[in-house]
C-alpha cells in the first residue's frame, strides 16, 4: 500500500500545523465561529449531537496494521475506546474535544493519516472497492488512480469552496463494490482495444433528497487526460452549480436541470481550452505510486487445501463464517476475509480499540499487514492463506469478531442517527438492533440469501436507504419517530432507487414489518436462487403492500 | 403582553473547547445539568434571556445557542419535550460504552 | 480598508465608480461590468486607467474583448464560502490570457489567503479589518502543493 514519502508527511504536517493555529485563533475569539466552522468541517470536525466529531480519512479503504493501531490508541487515549466506520470507508469518533483535536492530528500524522478534506463543500475522500487488487473481476488496480486523486485533490486552490461537497468512487472490476453510480463523478477503468488504461465516467449522482443515479459522460478517457478532464467538470460546477439552495447544490441537480449533453458540451468546452500538459499528473507519478500497489510475494499453493476441507467439515459454525464471510481471490490457495462489523444486536460499524488492535496482529500474521475497510461498514483482510483460515477464524472468535453475515440480511448498512447525529430525524442505530435480532437465527439468515438492508436517519440519506433492496428511512412525525419503507433499490453495476412501500411505521413496528416483507418473499420466489431483489423487480410492489398492509 | 406560544423554554448551546452540551443558568452561566437551567415562560422572557446571552464576555465560550421546550415529569424535573432534545440530554440511546470485546478501555 | 499587495497596506488611488455617475476621462476608475457593457466608448478616451468590476454570477469569457483592454480586473467574493472567483481567476488567467492585475473584493479572510494568491489574485481588498501579521503567516503555513496553478515559492509534487 502507499507509503508517505517526505513530500507527502511534510504536507500533511504542515497541515496539521495549521490546523492547529486556527484553532487556537478560534479558542482565543480572534477567529469566529462563522468563520471558523468551514474551516473545521473540511478538516472532519463537526459538532454533533453531544459532542464534536472527528472524521478520519481512510483513503480508498486502505490501512496498514501501524495505521489501525494507532486509530485504536486514539479511540482510547482521547475517546471512549470505540470508533465508528463509515459508509465512505472512513472512521469517526464521536468524543474528542476541540482543544485535543490538533494534538490527534498530530499522532494521524505520526502515520501517514490526516482528517483532510472529509467533510466541507469540496472534493471529497476518494472512495474505492473493498477488493481492489485482489478480486477475480477485476481489470486493474484502482488504488493508484484513487491515491493520485486523493494528492490532486488536496487543498486544491480552485476547488475548495464548491456549491456542496463533491465526492469521486473508482472501481476497477465489473461487479460494481463501489457504488460509483451514487457519485458525483463515478470512474470505471477499463482497458481499451489497444490495451490502454483509461475510465468511463460518470457524473451527477447521489442519494440524499433527490436519488438520482450517474449519467456516463465520457465512454472512455485515457489517463493522460483523467486530471485535465477532472478539473474541467469541476470548473463547469463551480462556476454554474446552484448556491441559492443547500437541497439543489449538489452536480446531480445542475446536470438534471441541464442535461447530461449540454453539462456533457459545457465540459468539453472547458476541456479543449486547458493547459492540460500543466494539469497533467507529473511524469512517472503513476509509476511511483503504482510500485506501493504491486501484489505482496504470495506463496505457490493449491485452491482449496485438503486441511480447510477437513475444518469446514468438522465445524459448523467454522463452515458458515466460510461460506458467508470469505470470498474468491485472485490466487490460488488464497482467500479474501470480510471481518462483519455488524455482531447481531450490535452497533452496526463499530469496532472497540481492542478489536482494532486484535485485526491489526491478524493483518500482521495472515495478510500481510493490510486492512480495508468497506462501504459496507465492514474490515477486509485481502491475503489470506486458505490453510491459516481455522486459525484466524478462531482468533477472530476470541475477539467477538466471527459474525457470519456478509452480505445477508442483518449487514446492514447504518448511519448514526438521532443517537449522534444533529441532522437526524429519527433513530437509526435501535432499528437496525431489533431487526438484526429478529433474523439472528443463522439457518434463516442462510434461506433468505443476500439481502441487503439500508437504514438512514434523516432525508440526507447518508445510510444509503435508497439503495437498499429494502430501504428504510427514519423520519419525524409530530415529534415521533416513523420510518418510510422503500423497495427495490441497488447500489451495484444495475444502481437503481427503491420505490416507497406505503405509509410509514413505528419504531416498534419496523422489524415486524420487515419480517412480513422477507417471508412474503419466501412464497414468493420461485427458488432459492431468485434473490429478494429479483423477486422484487419480477412481482413489482404490490404482492408487498399487500402483504404488509392487507391487515390495517 | 406576555404571550406563550410553544411553552416553557430553556436555552442550550455546547462548549466551543469540549463540545458538550450545555444549558443556561439563573446565574448567567452554564452548567451541563439541565435541572439548573433557567426556564423562560414568554415570548418577553425568551427574548430576555436572550440578550442576556448575546451580552455575558464569556459568550464565545458556547457555540449552536438556541432554546427548545420542556415539560416537568410528575417529580417536577424539567424534561426536554421532543425526543431529540432528550437524547441530546440523556447520551446516546444505545449500549455504546458496553460493546463486545472491550478490554481495560478508560472509557468514561 | 487599504488594500493588500505584497503582504503590505498599499493605498493605490483607484476609485470605484458612484452608481449612476459617468464614467470620467480622467483618472484611475473601477467601473462596474454593466456600466461598461452600457456605454463601451466611454472607455475608450479615457486619459485614467480603467477597472472593471465583475460580479461572480458573470461568464468571464463572454467579456474577453472589454477584458482585454482593462488594466485591472476586480472579482468579488460576497460571501468566503462562495467559490465562483477562483474559477473565474483560472478562465481569465489561463483561457484569457489576462495579465494585468487581478484583484479580489469582498468577504476576504485570512484563511483563504493563500488559495486566492494560489488562483492568481495580486491584490485584497477586504470588508474586514486585516492584521497583516496573521495575514502573512498565513500565506506561509504551507510550503508544498499538489497543484500546478500559482505556486510562488512553494513546492511542488514533481
Ligand atoms: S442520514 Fe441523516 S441522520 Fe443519518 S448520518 Fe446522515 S445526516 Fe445524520
Amino acid at each position: 500500500m502507499y507509503v508517505y514519502d517526505d513530500f507527502d508527511e511534510k504536507f500533511v504536517r504542515e497541515r496539521a500545523a495549521q490546523f492547529r493555529d486556527q484553532v487556537e485563533r478560534r479558542l482565543s475569539g480572534q477567529l469566529e465561529e462563522a468563520q471558523f466552522r468551514p474551516l473545521r468541517l473540511m478538516n472532519g470536525v463537526y459538532l454533533q449531537l453531544h459532542a464534536y466529531m472527528l472524521r478520519v480519512a481512510v483513503p480508498y479503504g486502505t490501512l496498514s496494521s501501524r495505521q489501525l493501531r494507532q486509530l485504536s490508541m486514539i479511540a482510547s487515549k482521547y475517546d471512549k475506546g470505540y470508533g465508528h466506520f463509515t459508509t465512505r470507508q472512513n472512521i469517526q469518533f464521536n468524543w474528542p474535544q476541540l482543544k485535543d483535536i490538533p494534538d490527534i492530528l498530530d499522532d494521524l500524522a505520526d502515520v501517514g493519516m490526516h482528517a483532510i478534506q472529509t467533510s466541507g463543500n469540496c472534493i471529497r475522500n476518494v472512495t474505492s472497492d473493498q477488493w481492489s487488487g485482489v478480486a477475480a473481476d477485476e481489470v486493474a488496480d484502482p488504488r493508484p488512480y484513487a491515491e493520485l486523486m486523493r494528492q490532486w485533490s488536496s487543498l486544491h486552490p480552485e476547488f475548495s469552496y464548491l456549491p456542496r461537497k463533491f465526492k469521486i468512487a473508482i472501481t476497477g472490476a465489473v461487479s460494481d463494490r463501489a457504488a460509483i453510480a451514487f457519485h458525483d463523478i463515478g470512474l470505471q477503468l477499463l482497458k481499451n482495444s489497444d490495451g490502454e488504461i483509461g475510465f468511463r465516467v460518470l457524473v451527477g449522482g447521489g442519494l440524499g433528497r433527490t436519488p438520482m443515479v450517474a449519467k456516463q459522460i465520457r465512454d472512455f478517457i485515457s489517463f493522460d487526460d483523467l486530471l485535465p478532464y477532472l478539473v474541467a467538470i469541476l470548473r463547469a460546477y463551480n462556476i454554474e452549480g446552484r448556491r441559492d439552495n443547500k437541497y439543489k447544490a449538489r452536480i446531480k441537480i445542475l446536470v438534471h436541470e441541464k442535461g447530461i449533453d449540454d453539462f456533457r458540451a459545457r465540459v468539453d468546452d472547458i476541456f479543449e481550452g486547458l493547459d492540460k500538459e500543466k494539469l497533467r499528473a507529473p511524469k512517472g507519478e503513476i509509476e511511483r505510486i503504482s510500485k506501493f500497489f504491486e501484489l505482496p510475494a504470495y506463496e505457490t499453493l493449491e485452491e482449496n487445501s485438503p486441511e480447510l476441507a477437513e475444518a469446514r467439515a468438522a465445524n459448523a459454525s467454522f463452515n458458515a463464517f466460510v461460506n458467508r464471510n470469505v470470498a474468491t481471490h485472485k490466487k490460488p490457495g488464497y482467500s479474501i476475509v470480510n471481518i462483519s462489523l455488524k455482531p447481531i444486536g450490535g452497533i452496526p460499524g463499530d469496532a472497540t480499540s481492542s478489536q482494532m488492535d486484535v485485526v491489526a496482529d491478524l493483518a500482521d500474521q495472515y495478510s500481510f499487514g493490510e486492512i480495508r475497510v468497506s462501504h459496507e461498514q465492514n474490515l477486509v483482510l485481502a491475503h489470506v492463506k486458505q490453510s491459516d483460515l481455522f486459525t484466524l477464524w478462531q482468533r477472530l472468535r476470541e475477539a467477538e469478531l466471527e459474525t457470519a453475515n456478509i452480505g445477508a440480511i442483518t449487514d446492514m448498512i447504518t448511519c448514526p442517527g438521532l443517537d449522534y447525529c444533529t441532522l437526524a430525524t429519527a433513530r437509526s442505530i435501535p432499528i437496525a438492533q431489533k431487526i438484526s435480532e429478529k433474523f439472528a437465527d443463522q439457518s434463516r439468515q442462510d434461506l433468505i440469501g443476500d439481502l441487503k438492508i439500508k437504514i438512514s436517519g434523516c432525508i440526507n440519506a447518508c445510510g444509503h436507504h435508497h439503495a437498499g433492496h429494502i430501504g428504510i428511512l427514519g423520519l419525524d412525525k409530530k415529534g415521533e419517530e416513523y420510518y418510510q419503507i422503500t423497495l427495490g433499490g441497488s447500489g451495484d453495476e444495475n444502481a437503481a432507487v427503491g420505490d416507497i412501500l406505503g405509509p410509514g411505521f413505528s419504531a416498534d413496528e419496523v422489524a415486524g414489518a420487515v419480517d412480513v416483507l422477507v417471508d412474503r418473499y419466501i412464497e414468493l420466489r420461485e427458488s432459492k436462487s431468485e434473490s429478494f431483489l429479483d423477486v422484487v423487480k419480477r412481482v413489482g410492489l404490490e404482492p408487498f403492500k399487500e402483504a404488509l398492509y392487507a391487515d390495517h | 403582553m406576555a404571550k406563550k406560544i410553544k411553552g416553557d423554554q430553556i436555552f442550550t448551546g455546547q462548549l466551543l473547547r469540549e463540545g458538550l452540551v450545555v444549558y443556561f443558568t439563573a446565574d448567567e452561566n452554564w452548567s451541563t445539568d439541565l435541572q439548573q437551567a433557567v426556564v423562560a415562560t414568554s415570548d418577553d422572557e425568551l427574548t430576555e434571556l436572550e440578550m442576556k446571552i448575546e451580552s455575558i464576555s464569556h459568550k464565545n465560550d458556547v457555540i449552536d445557542v438556541y432554546p427548545f421546550v420542556v415539560v416537568r415529569d410528575e417529580k417536577g424535573k424539567l424534561v426536554p419535550q421532543h425526543i431529540r432534545e432528550r437524547i441530546r440530554t440523556e447520551g446516546p440511546s444505545i449500549d455504546y460504552i458496553n460493546q463486545p470485546f472491550k478490554q481495560n478501555m478508560n472509557a468514561a | 480598508m487599504p488594500i493588500i499587495k505584497n503582504g503590505q497596506f498599499v493605498e493605490d488611488g483607484w476609485v470605484t465608480l458612484e452608481e449612476g455617475a459617468a464614467v470620467p476621462v480622467e483618472g484611475d476608475v473601477i467601473i462596474p461590468l454593466e456600466v461598461a457593457l452600457a456605454d463601451v466608448t466611454a472607455l475608450d478616451g479615457r486619459t485614467g486607467k480603467t477597472a472593471l468590476l465583475i460580479s461572480n454570477d458573470v461568464d468571464v469569457e463572454d467579456h474577453a474583448e472589454l477584458i482585454a483592454k482593462a488594466d485591472m480586473v476586480v472579482l468579488m467574493l460576497p460571501a468566503f464560502t462562495d467559490g465562483r472567483a477562483y474559477s473565474q481567476a483560472m478562465v481569465l488567467i489561463e483561457e484569457l490570457d489576462y495579465k494585468n492585475e487581478l484583484r479580489i473584493k469582498g468577504d476576504v479572510l485570512v484563511d483563504q489567503a493563500l488559495h486566492m494568491v494560489r488562483c492568481g489574485f495580486d491584490s485584497f481588498d477586504s470588508n474586514h479589518e486585516i492584521d497583516l501579521e496573521v495575514w502573512n503567516k498565513a500565506l506561509h503555513k504551507m510550503s508544498t502543493t499538489y497543484q500546478r496553478t500559482y505556486e510562488g515559492d512553494l513546492q511542488v509534487r514533481s
